[in-house]
């Protein structure tokens, strides 16, 4: 079921109206069985994963509390973390082994036949493996008791609105709302729907207008010219923008329609003036998760340049591998490493140059200009998570800068009209954001008489309505369905 | 659940609602154009509206064979064509409820072909468009309610009740509003060519050396392949007998006529006669014995296996005209069917060639060229026997010329404005590339 369906339109009210109708005692039901029929929709087997996933780490949690010696505890975690990442890793990475595996092998001339396997993707295995690990991690850690209430551990696993593709909440975040009694609020229930709305209009109106120009001009990276490769590679920043926190604004205004608290997952990051900024505004549960699960352990910054330097790429490596079973994530998150590695590493050299210069680092001009050297940086990434292999890729890369020959309209699959109002809508949606950044848009809005509140949420919708790319027959799942 | 202040919050949401409710159908009003009521809907769903003496009911085999506007200048009488894309029985018998209402037509037709198909998981799938664009026309929205509840899944009631939520592009979703807002209202016509709902010709081209079929024999005579299996699907069957039921009641005749094209084969016939052996309101059933060749069907008449051409077209409407005038003693009015055709052809050097063909071979012929949207004379030659115009400029952008030819008997002073507006038949078509669309 998607989040921007008929279905979910219907399935959302219903679940929010019966939720608040039970006895608190009996919500948790009603959520858990919602959650799993949500998920069922996509392919009921695989519930049957998330399950698995959700036992595992309950009992791991209750054997790590109970376990007086160290060593018993770190086995614990080590057996939930292993058996849950070999099931991620089966299902997800196992072909792209294989396949690497053959490639390797063939290139050493050796003669190997690797199978591959025709296994379907379980939506959303990624997020709450993570999820799930997490919660291991911070019983282990002491931070969280362990819950005995399998019910609730089982909806903080499947929770609908984050299931499939975030945000990644925290155990210590989620789970013991499952246990407040939630009041319909009508402010909170209202604020939730906005938030809904703005997500929609973000996906349906800008991210799937702008997947048009991408899919044509990405699935053919030798026939068209810079100009050409460049628009689709800025249009493709902001349709994954749009399309991931689209959803995550779904996300988060669903659940706050219940009283439940998600976590932020986006902060205007193409705002950013620093790669390292762009991290803590970008996908901010899995980047949070990979600080405190990953980067810390292994000892984050307290340590030696070349030992963090190393920490960075580990840890990028595997927020790319995580991103997808393919060498383009790979190297999209090691990109991200070696972004890291050298602005650090550059980091005196420029404070010198900008003294020496005169240049005035807490000035507007060097925030935008900061903001726009970042965004050419994270957008020519990009490239390499959009194509479709790495070769495309750096067909991609080697296309921007070729200028001769042209295009169409047409051969970019869409007229003129539909071009500028793509470039306009995305021209809003930088507006709407320095607005809710620097005036409080939202904030403003609130206040505002309810003639002005109702002719915005109409305004938004009849643009939708009228403008965005949707219908049964083409409505498209969000990009982030696919880890 | 708590309620929040006081019971104002379900009166703000439902207003909210209803507000929305409001601009939502006034917008999908003001962005379609109303001649999705085409001229055909729009007649059969008024009670004071003219009852139309035949309807003729089926999918793309019917409205590309019959042309109604003829028969009812030839006969005088009204007759009406309801028919859209891949349709099957289901879908017409919809219709037909729905045109029950308000009308109750003499004579049913019905080209057999969506009794056959069985397309209606794919018309409920991937074609569903289609099957939407076929209740676009039913204008009171609690029969289009009940239509299309009867059809579609669930979760696509929606989306086939209103256009404003089907999948498209933004601009497609308004241009007659965009064209009303410009002061460039279209001008309903009904003699263009409709998609749906009307008498749509196809192109004078013929593709037919692009099928797997030799000839026409081959096409006609496809029926008579002994070892062609067949299925009628049993929600046709269904439907077929729910229709005829109807129609009994309604006193309604029905003829079952068939497209000569190939798309029925001999058992589906028999198994059609047998469906409606017992019907009293089935009073002519198509057995194919017609011989289509007798009245000068070629394979150029074919736009492609599936559908006849505008020239083809024409044959076999003055064939049924005169079965229509055998079986029920309407008169035909001469000099209906005197205009015969009109084609176009590429010529080598790649200018085009349009010609108007006429019945008299002595026909005198004037050719005038008109820029479309302004009305402007764009050219003009002489009366003479040359029946064609061939186009000096590139290839033209659709829409944009309008080519007037006037007709008048050799005998006829053509230099006398008046004898050419007494005795002249005029007819417009709108030209471009491969086409010429009588206007």
């Amino acid at each position: 079921m998607l989040f921007n369906t008929i279905e979910y339109i219907l399935f959302l009210p219903c679940i929010a109206f019966f939720y608040f109708l039970l006895p608190h005692r009996f919500r948790w039901i009603l959520l858990l069985a919602g959650s799993y029929f949500f998920y069922m929709c996509w392919n009921p087997k695989y519930a049957l994963l998330m399950l698995t996933s959700t036992l595992i780490t309950y009992a791991s949690g209750i054997l790590i509390a109970g376990a007086r010696m160290p060593g018993r505890k770190k086995l614990w975690v080590a057996l939930s973390f292993s058996s849950n990442l070999l099931i991620l890793t089966f299902f997800k990475y196992f072909n792209f082994l294989s396949g690497s595996l053959q490639s390797l092998f063939s290139m050493a001339s050796v003669s190997v036949s690797i199978p591959t396997l025709d296994i379907l993707l379980p939506v959303g295995i990624s997020f709450y493996t993570f999820q799930a690990l997490s919660y291991t991690m911070d019983v282990y850690r002491g931070d969280l008791k362990p819950t005995r209430h399998l019910g609730k551990y089982a909806l903080f696993v499947s929770f609908f609105p984050q299931l499939v593709a975030g945000p990644i909440e925290r155990s210590s975040n989620l789970l013991a709302q499952f246990d407040e009694e939630h009041v319909f609020d009508y402010e909170r229930a209202k604020d939730g729907f906005v938030l809904i709305l703005f997500g929609m209009f973000k996906k349906i109106m800008i991210a799937d207008r702008l997947s048009i120009l991408v899919n044509t001009v990405y699935n053919d990276c030798t026939s068209y010219n810079g100009p050409a490769y460049i628009l689709a590679t800025i249009f493709f920043a902001f349709q994954i923008y749009c399309d991931f926190s689209g959803y995550s604004d779904i996300a988060i205004g669903s659940a706050e329609i219940m009283g439940f608290r998600l976590m932020k997952n986006f902060d205007r990051p193409y705002f950013s003036q620093s790669i390292g900024e762009f991290w803590r505004r970008w996908h901010i549960s899995l980047s949070t998760w990979f600080r405190d699960y990953l980067y810390i352990p292994l000892g984050g910054s307290r340590c030696s340049a070349a030992r963090w330097a190393f920490n960075i790429m580990v840890v990028f490596l595997v927020s790319g591998l995580w991103h997808g079973a393919n060498w383009t994530f790979v190297i999209w998150g090691c990109l991200h490493g070696i972004y890291q590695v050298i602005g650090k590493a550059l980091r005196p050299a420029k404070n010198r140059l900008y003294q020496a210069i005169g240049l005035n680092t807490g000035g507007k001009l060097y925030a935008a200009g900061s903001a726009v050297c970042t965004f050419i940086l994270v957008d020519f990434a990009w490239i390499f998570f959009r194509a479709n292999s790495v070769q495309d890729a750096f067909g991609i890369i080697l296309g921007l800068f070729r200028f001769e020959g042209g295009w169409t309209f047409g051969t970019l699959g869409m007229q003129k009209p539909d071009l500028l109002f793509s470039l306009f809508v995305i021209a809003g949606l930088v507006l709407l954001e320095m607005l809710q950044k620097y005036f409080g848009s939202r904030a403003w809005i609130q206040k505002r008489s309810l003639p002005v509140r109702w002719g915005i949420y109409l305004l938004f919708l009849f643009s939708m309505i009228l403008f965005g790319k949707y219908g049964s027959l083409t409505e498209s799942s969000f990009i982030y369905f696919q880890f | 659940m708590k309620r929040e202040g006081t019971g104002k919050i379900p009166l703000r949401v439902g207003a909210f609602i209803l507000i929305f409710c409001i601009l939502f159908l006034g917008l999908e009003k003001f962005c379609f154009d109303d001649r999705s009521l085409w001229p055909t809907w729009k007649t059969l769903q008024s009670k004071e509206g003219e009852k139309p003496d035949i309807l003729i009911l089926g999918n793309s085999n019917a409205y590309t064979t019959l042309n109604a506007l003829y028969l009812s200048e030839a006969f005088e009488k009204n007759v009406q064509i309801l028919a859209s894309d891949s349709q099957i029985m289901p879908i017409t018998l919809e219709n037909y409820k729905v045109v029950s209402k308000y009308q109750n037509p003499k004579i049913i037709i019905l080209e057999m072909t969506s009794i056959i198909f069985n397309t209606r998981d794919s018309l409920r799938n991937e074609q569903k468009g289609s099957a939407m664009v076929n209740f676009d026309g039913i204008s009171n929205y609690w029969d289009k309610l009940r239509a299309v509840s009867s059809f579609f899944k669930p979760q696509d009631i929606l989306e086939s009740m209103f256009q404003l939520l089907r999948p498209s592009s933004s601009w497609s979703r308004f241009p007659y509003g965009l064209r009303k807002m410009k002061n460039e209202r279209k001008q309903h016509n009904p003699y263009e060519n409709l998609n749906m709902n009307g008498y749509m010709g196809k192109n004078t081209i013929s593709h037919f050396e692009y099928s797997k079929y030799e000839n026409i024999d081959e096409v006609l005579n496809s029926y008579l392949l002994e070892d062609a299996d067949y299925f009628i699907p049993e929600y046709n069957e269904k439907a077929l007998a729910s229709f005829l039921e109807l129609a009994e009641n309604n006193g309604t005749e029905i003829w079952l006529f068939k497209s000569p094209n190939f798309r029925l084969r001999r058992k589906e016939i028999e198994r059609i006669e047998e469906l409606v052996a017992y019907s009293p309101a089935v009073s002519y059933v198509d057995d194919m014995t017609i011989d289509f060749k007798k009245i000068g069907l070629t394979e150029e008449d074919y736009y492609d296996v599936g559908h006849l051409n505008r020239r083809g077209a024409a044959k076999v409407t003055r064939y049924y005209a005169d079965l229509i005038e055998e079986r029920l003693g309407w008169e035909q009015k001469s000099g209906v069917f005197a205009y015969q055709d009109e084609q176009a052809e590429k010529l080598e050097d790649g200018r085009w060639k349009y010609t108007v063909y006429n019945e008299d071979p002595n026909t005198l012929y004037r050719f005038c060229l008109y820029h479309r949207e302004t009305n402007t004379l764009a050219d003009i030659q002489d009366f003479s026997n040359k029946n064609d115009y061939i186009f000096e400029e590139d290839i033209l952008e659709s829409n944009k010329y309008r080519l007037e030819v006037t007709m008048l008997p050799e005998d006829a002073d053509y230099k006398e404005t008046a004898v050419i507006a007494e005795r002249g038949m005029r007819i417009s078509f709108m030209v471009y590339n491969d086409s010429v669309i009588k206007l």
